[in-house]
Order: C-alpha cells, then structure tokens, then sequence
C-alpha cells in the first residue's frame, strides 16, 4: 500500500480520488494486526467480515459514482464499552462477557452514516477504570514502544491500536484522563472533547457527569474531522449540546497569532518524571514561535482535583453500576437456593474485578447514611470551585498547556498501590470534573532504560472550545514532527 | 467530615452489604485496608472553605434539557428476552422473592 495511506485524511483522499480502495486499506490493516497483535494484544475482538463488506460497499457506491461519506473507507476500531448492534461489548468485565448489543451508539450511527469500517472492539480498563489496562478481565494490553511498558488507560487497546498503525483512528471514553493519558504513552494525538458535545448514547455509564466519547488519531487534524461526524445534539442523550457542529478540518487553518497560552505552575511539578517539564517548556517555545503569547497561570485547585474524582467517579459508578445483578443480562452465578438478594451479590461477585469492586465500595460509602454530606456534598462543592477556577482562567487565557501525565508510561505491576495509579490522571481529571475540553499530543520523547518513551502535551480548552484547541494542536503539528514517530514492532 | 476515623470490619461488611457484593473476610481485609488509604487522600477536600459554595452536581448545564414528552417505539420483547440469562415463556426467570411467612 502507498506509505500516504497512515492518516485519516490521507486515507479518505487515496480512496475517494481512486488512488486506492477501501478493501486495499483494509486488508493492510488487517495484515498487520494478523502479524503484531498476539503480542499487544490491542483487540478483543476483530469483525473481519463485517468489516470487509463494509470496505466493499464503499468501493462499490464509488465505483457507481455515488455520494460517501467524509470517512469514506476509514477502518476504526471501538473501545470494548460502545455498543455495536449484534456485536459484543464486554467492558473488559467477565460480568457482560457474553453480552451482544441490542442497538447501535449514537456514534457507531454516525461513523457508519460517515463511512468509516468498523473494523473491531479494543481491550480497556474493566468498565473504563484505571490507568494502564492491566485491569481488564481479558488480558492486558501492551504499549507498541516497549512492551514491558503498559499503554495506559483506560482506553489502552484503542490508543496502542492506533500507534502500532493496526488503524488510523479509533475511539476511547474519557471519564478521567482515559483518552489522554494513553495517547500521551503511546505518542498519538487523543481528544477529550467538551462535556455534552458527544452523545453518550450507548456509551456503558460509568460516571455520566463526566463520562465523554473521544477520538484516538495520528493527527490533530484527523480528530478534528472524526468530531466533526460525532457531535451533535442526540434526542436520546439529553445532555448532548445543542450548539452548533464543530469546525472540523476547515477550522484549523488560521495562524494563531496573538493567542494567549497558559501553563498552570501547579502542573510544573518537581514530582514530574525527569524530562517532562523540559519537554513542556520546548512546547511552549514551539507555541511562542508561531505568534502565541505563553504565560505562566495558576490553577490552585489542582492538587484537589483526585480527592474530588475519587468520591464522585465512585459515588456515579456505585450507582451505574447497580444494574449489573444477573437478572436482566449479563452473567448470573449459579443458584444458590438463597433468594435473590443472594443471587444479586453472587453474580456480582463472580462477575466484577478488583478495581470495579473498590470503587462500587467507595461510592457506596461515600453516599451511605451519614457519610453523604461529609463526602459527596463536600465533593460537588469543591467541584464548583474547580469549575469556576477553570470559567476565571478563560477569561484571561484562550487555553492551557501543560504535561498529559507526570510520567511516561510504567512497568506492569509498578503502580499496584490504588493511590499511585490514580495520581498518573492529576492533570487530566479537572477537566472531566468542570466538563472542559482537552487534548493529548505527542512533544518529543524521553530515554528510560535505554527506550526512547513518547511524552505528551495537555492542551486544554474552555466548555465548547474544541475549535480552537485542535487548531493549535494542528499548527503545532505542522511545525515539528513528533507526532509523525512510530515504534518499532518486534 | 474530618480526618477519617479507622473503617471497621462491621462498617466494610455493611458497606459490602449495600452494594450487593459477597466478599470472602480476606477479600474484606484487602478492601477495607484500600478504602482506607483512598479515604484518608480524599480528606483533603475537608481543609477546603466551601461555606457558601452551591454543590454542582454536573457540568453539563450548558446542554441540559427537558426530554419532549413523546412515545418512542422500545425495544422489541424477544430481543429482550434474549439477552436475560435465564427465562421462561415470555418472563425473565428469578429465584423466589418472597422467603417465609407467605402461605405458597
């Protein structure tokens, strides 16, 4: 295949041109997960056939000279918690493993309307919780520039699927940090669009509050067109913003002369890993050089925002994820002759993994009897606080720049303790807690242990602000060419 | 809410009870000890002035909105039926509800 078919645009270009056809690129991406995904283990599932009929459906309505879609032949990969009619959606849980969708998210409507080829479902954290995929039920995943090295998470399977190149685009949730933490391990570009401007309609809830539906891409340019065919208001999530579309690629072009940048001091830690804070200030040199004003900020509300995720995350999930009881679908243990309630707490059981458990147990603390104004009122206060600490800033900045993470990508097994793992998300969760948008790009690399580990950038942008954050985010892309680098595949 | 006093083993076993969960002692050791350690991070929040602050429940205010009032056609039975473990006829099947005291 041509070496200008790795990104979306190039794709759709090569396809709807006749340069080449959407089976072609398939069958590429399909060849090279036969041959490098055993040892990554990026997906659940592949849908070869479907996937293959909906390649030759495109070829077929070109051919025919018809109108396709703006993702015309673009195969993507879904993270294992969207819903696919007829098609698993497991959650990375044992409790929803045999589990088929009855219906199609609002986005797998769209990407389908658009074109694009549902090629399969990426592993993830069990029901989106955790930070390296090392907490799904069916395996982990491994990060493509060092193996040893997990992807992050949640969304580790969609994130190291896009920088193994099995496919150019693919979709993550983002309740915390789970799009923008593994795009920063994995050296690719991953969105978090605005609270609303996505619907989460077929989305498995995990905390609707701040649960969002994001792009995984190569480019900042490839998420602004996937944005642009997912959002939108959705009559079945009724949270979905009823603002106009977004911008898309058009939006991205405009030099970004006089915009004001700045870095929160908060997120300049000396508890960053070495060479993370340097490779923020080469950013920001980046930015200064394109015409931006850089400056530094502060976000004083930083240092709370894992103690504030920590009792609404769990106080949402405990409740989300009370429907899970092994009557209506998902698994049910077998029973014991004790009652229901005895059936409830057995499938549960049987069913949920470590981390699901300690946060269905911390949420249903946090909103016991006696405890719910102690610790979940006090939470949605402290919230407020960090959502007009965010509304302040952008009325003096037009976005923020800083580390995704404070580290690049760990070992298995080194961040066993809860807390340490929780902490990799400190500068990504206060934008799911205020609703903001934001964005992860790849900003040069970092030698550990004799491996060259990417390093990313957050950008993060006001309520409905994606327009201009992937334009910065673009511009900054058509300046260096970090986001070009690939790993090695063994 | 203060510094968090010790979790006991009662409070962890009822904590397990509401949330419908069956953990074996070991497993309510481990997990008592980790809701400890994350309690004792999240009090933090407690050094926090919110006196006046007004809770906010969820970002979305921007796009939130009243559902029209309108029938949409569910989600057929049988697909339905399909996805419960276990059924019968056109019910899903569940263990008895009711235990003792009834005249059944």
């Amino acid at each position: 295949m041509s070496d200008h078919c790795e990104t979306v645009c190039e794709i759709v270009s090569a396809v709807t041109t006749g340069h080449t056809t959407a089976t072609a690129v398939l069958e590429e991406r399909l060849r090279r997960i036969a041959t490098s995904d055993e040892k990554l283990g990026c997906f659940q599932d592949t849908r070869e056939d479907t996937a293959r009929a909906m390649a030759a459906a495109v070829d077929a309505k070109i051919a025919a000279g018809e109108a396709v879609g703006p993702l015309a032949g673009v195969p993507i990969a879904f993270k294992d918690n969207i819903m696919v009619t007829g098609e698993p959606a497991t959650c990375g849980s044992r409790i929803l493993e045999n589990f088929i969708s009855p219906y199609d998210a609002t986005v797998t409507e769209r990407l389908r309307d658009a074109g694009a080829v549902l090629l399969g479902r990426t592993r993830c954290d069990e029901f989106a919780m955790g930070s390296s995929t090392e907490h799904c039920a069916f395996g982990p995943v491994r990060n493509p520039w060092d193996p040893d090295r997990v992807p992050g998470g949640s969304s580790g399977g969609s994130a190291a699927a896009v920088a193994a190149g099995f496919v150019p685009c693919s979709l993550g949730s983002d309740t915390g940090g789970s799009i923008r933490q593994p795009a920063a391990f994995c050296g690719i570009t991953g969105l978090k669009p605005t609270g609303g401007r996505v619907s989460r309609w077929g989305l498995v809830s995990f905390a609707p509050s701040m649960d969002q539906i994001g792009p995984f891409t190569r480019t900042a340019e490839d998420a602004a067109l996937l944005l642009q065919v997912m959002a939108g208001q959705d009559p079945r999530d009724d949270t979905s913003a009823s603002t106009d579309q977004v911008g898309g690629v058009a939006a991205l072009q405009a030099p970004l002369e006089g915009l004001r940048i700045g870095i929160p001091t908060e997120h300049i830690s000396d508890e960053n890993d070495h060479g993370v804070n340097a490779a923020v200030q080469q950013a920001a040199d980046v930015f200064r050089s394109l015409g931006c004003e850089v400056k530094p900020v502060r976000l004083k509300t930083t240092d709370l925002g894992i103690a504030c995720y920590y009792v609404l995350g769990p106080a949402e999930a405990s409740s989300n994820l009370a429907r899970f009881d092994g009557i209506r679908y998902g698994r049910r243990a077998d029973d014991s002759g004790d009652g229901l309630e005895a059936l409830y707490a057995a499938s549960r059981s049987e069913g949920l993994g470590p981390e699901a458990r300690r946060r269905i147990m911390l949420g249903t603390y946090v909103l016991s009897a006696g405890y719910y104004d102690a610790y979940y009122k006090r939470a949605l206060q402290v919230r407020r606080l960090i959502h007009d600490e965010y509304a302040r800033i952008y009325s003096e900045v037009d976005l923020l720049l800083g580390p995704t993470v404070p580290s690049v990508a760990f070992k298995f097994g080194s961040h066993a303790d809860p807390i340490s793992m929780y902490l990799c998300d400190k500068y990504t969760v206060t934008a799911n807690i205020a609703g903001t948008c934001g964005v992860s790009i790849p900003c040069g690399t970092i030698d550990t242990d004799g491996v060259a580990l990417p390093v990313g950038v957050q950008l993060q942008g006001p309520v409905l602000g994606e327009d201009i954050l992937l334009r910065a985010a673009h511009q900054f892309q058509c300046a260096t060419d970090f986001h070009t680098a690939q790993p090695t595949l063994a | 809410m203060g510094t968090t006093t010790d979790l006991t083993m009662q409070q962890v076993q009822h904590v397990a009870a509401l949330a419908r969960l069956a953990l074996t002692d070991e497993e309510m050791i481990a997990i008592g000890k980790d809701l400890q350690a994350i309690l004792h991070h999240v009090d933090k929040l407690s050094e926090v002035d919110v006196t006046g602050v007004k809770p906010l429940t969820s970002p979305h205010s921007h796009c939130s909105r009243l559902h029209d009032d309108m029938a949409e056609p569910p989600l057929a039975a049988k697909t339905v039926l399909d996805l419960a473990p276990a059924t019968e006829g056109d019910f899903i099947a569940v263990p008895k509800v009711l235990t003792g005291g009834g005249d059944a």
